[in-house]
């Protein structure tokens, strides 16, 4: 089975856009993407679009009246966190498959500003503050702690990521949040859920992201292979059970099940990962991520943020663009634009920011819900 | 001839009610695996293949982990701690922790606690109160 590749890729710069609807911002992305590659939706055959918050709208319909409605299959996805990553992974399957010669994935959301509101109960009973919690922040608060405990991981520890983070994004100019953060001004910004401080935490807002697959035969035909990154592999997995999870999600065993699954399907070890995206909704859980992800042993995190191994120029650098604590994490627009990064480094055309002679790249994305379940992708890259 | 006493609701699936006032926390566990699981499921979580006996949890846990909460959604008082319990004999629950909000809710993990059920203030439209879990540290437990 021959790999798919992504041979167009792009993202709008993450901000608020009020005055305009989801299908216009997927809409600009994919045509981006769609640029990108030299390529028209006319020569697109199926699409798959990733929206969380507006799941039950056809929102990929919406996209095609806007950019072009020749008839295909659309498909409508929603996953959580993964939503993005989970319709790119289906565009990949399609065209791995011999289904398609030539799918479009694109990942949009527009989102309110706040916490994200959660189901609520039937019955009208109101969980919050009743019944512990189950806002987001405090999902990986707690998460973290347990590593705390564990492992006596650090309140500064955790704080280091939102400093290195916010370094890189200075030179990402489609991050929303460009500025340095001093350890000092992290740690004492708002306290949301200890030991997540509001600069731990990324922004709800607005973005989209798009991404054009190919079969290789295609690419040859259509003189797309020069700047062709091929998806090495497409791992997700969903609630792998464990014994915390009647109390809060499980996001690391999840994760580490699918990158085991990502790193054997790929045939690849750790060592030979140039950088990775990985999910840093909040600070907590990028260094439970390092570990997951198997970019060091366990309990090890705390002492990795500190070494500066992560940072841009160090043994694996992770999280380049500025991660979603920079960037912003518009849902269904997350797993697409950290593709977007990977591929950036892998076309050698990252500017400023390049990791140097980058081959292959590892994204990250791993959500889910208290009570219902989690959902993660861990997608490898290489220079086709 | 009074009112009756509006009756109380659970709040959550797996709370039962009792009419005598012992209330507690419904389980199942795996016959196979022995994976003891929150509430009512059609099948084990864990292995997919036991079938599943209902029991009754315990009314005495240990923090698993926990957080405080400072930021919460408009109306929701702060701060208050949030934990996720391990119950001795199996099972794991979430609720608020109550009692002094520490400096470091990482001292907290482990300590033993009590669950009770208990109304949480709140009425459906019938006036009906909601009955959930409260955990309170074991030194102070009433």
């Amino acid at each position: 089975m021959s790999k798919g590749l992504i041979v167009g890729i792009d993202m709008i710069p993450f901000r608020r856009y009020p005055d305009r609807t989801v299908e216009q911002l997927g809409g600009e992305a994919a045509l981006l993407a769609l640029a990108d590659a030299g390529l028209s939706i006319r020569d697109v055959q199926a699409l798959y679009c990733g929206c969380s918050l507006q799941a039950n709208s056809m929102v990929g319909q919406r996209i095609l009246r806007q950019i072009g409605e020749h008839g295909m299959p659309v498909l409508n996805v929603t996953n959580g966190c993964a939503t993005g990553a989970s319709a790119f992974r289906e565009a990949v399957l399609a065209v791995e498959s011999g289904r398609h010669d030539v799918a479009l994935a694109v990942g949009v959301e527009q989102m309110a500003r706040g916490l994200i509101e959660m189901p609520g109960r039937p019955t009208g009973f109101r969980e919050e503050g009743a019944i512990g919690t189950i806002t987001t922040p405090s999902m990986f608060a707690q998460a973290g702690l347990v590593h705390s405990a564990q492992y006596g991981t650090t309140f500064e520890q955790f704080a280091k990521v939102a400093v290195k983070n916010h370094h890189h994004a200075i030179l990402n100019d489609k991050a929303y949040v460009r500025r340095e953060t001093p350890l000092e001004e992290v740690m004492a910004s708002d306290m949301i859920a200890y030991p997540n401080t509001k600069l731990m935490c990324s922004i709800n807002i607005d973005g989209a992201a798009a991404a054009v697959v190919c079969s290789e035969a295609y690419a040859r035909k259509h003189g797309l292979m020069g700047r062709a990154v091929r998806v090495r592999t497409a791992a997700s997995l969903s609630s792998v059970y464990t014994d915390i999870e009647d109390g809060l999600t499980d996001f690391s065993e999840v994760t580490r099940a699918t990158a085991k699954l990502a790193y054997e399907s790929a045939g690849i070890d750790v060592k030979d990962i140039d950088l990775v995206e990985l999910h840093d909704c909040f600070a907590t859980a990028e260094l439970l991520h390092y570990e997951n992800l198997a970019l060091c042993g366990l309990g090890e995190a705390g002492a990795l943020i500190d070494s500066g191994e992560t940072a841009h120029g160090g043994r694996i650098p992770v999280n380049v663009s500025g991660g979603l604590l920079s960037k912003g994490h518009p849902l269904g627009a997350t797993g697409i634009a950290n593709l977007y990064e990977l591929c950036l480094h892998l076309r050698d055309e990252a500017g400023a920011r390049q990791v140097e002679g980058a081959r292959i790249g590892l994204a990250h994305i791993v959500g889910g819900i208290i009570d219902y379940g989690s959902a993660c992708a861990v997608h490898v890259l290489e220079r086709a | 001839m009074s009112e009756p006493f509006p009756e109380p609701i659970p709040a959550m699936p797996y709370i039962v009610i009792d009419d005598g006032g012992d209330h507690y926390l419904a389980g199942s566990r795996c016959d196979q695996c022995g994976a003891t699981m929150l509430g009512k499921r059609l099948g084990c979580a864990a292995c997919g293949d036991g079938a599943l006996t209902d029991v009754r949890l315990n009314d005495t846990g240990r923090v698993r982990t926990c957080t405080v909460i400072t930021r919460s959604y408009p109306g929701v008082p702060v701060p208050f701690i949030a934990a996720v319990i391990a119950i001795d004999g199996g099972g794991v629950v979430r609720g608020t922790l109550h009692g002094p909000i520490p400096d470091d809710p990482v001292a907290e993990i482990g300590k033993p606690v009590r669950i009770s059920i208990e109304d949480t203030g709140q009425r459906d439209p019938n006036g009906r109160a909601f009955y959930a879990q409260n955990f309170r540290p074991m030194e102070t437990a009433a």
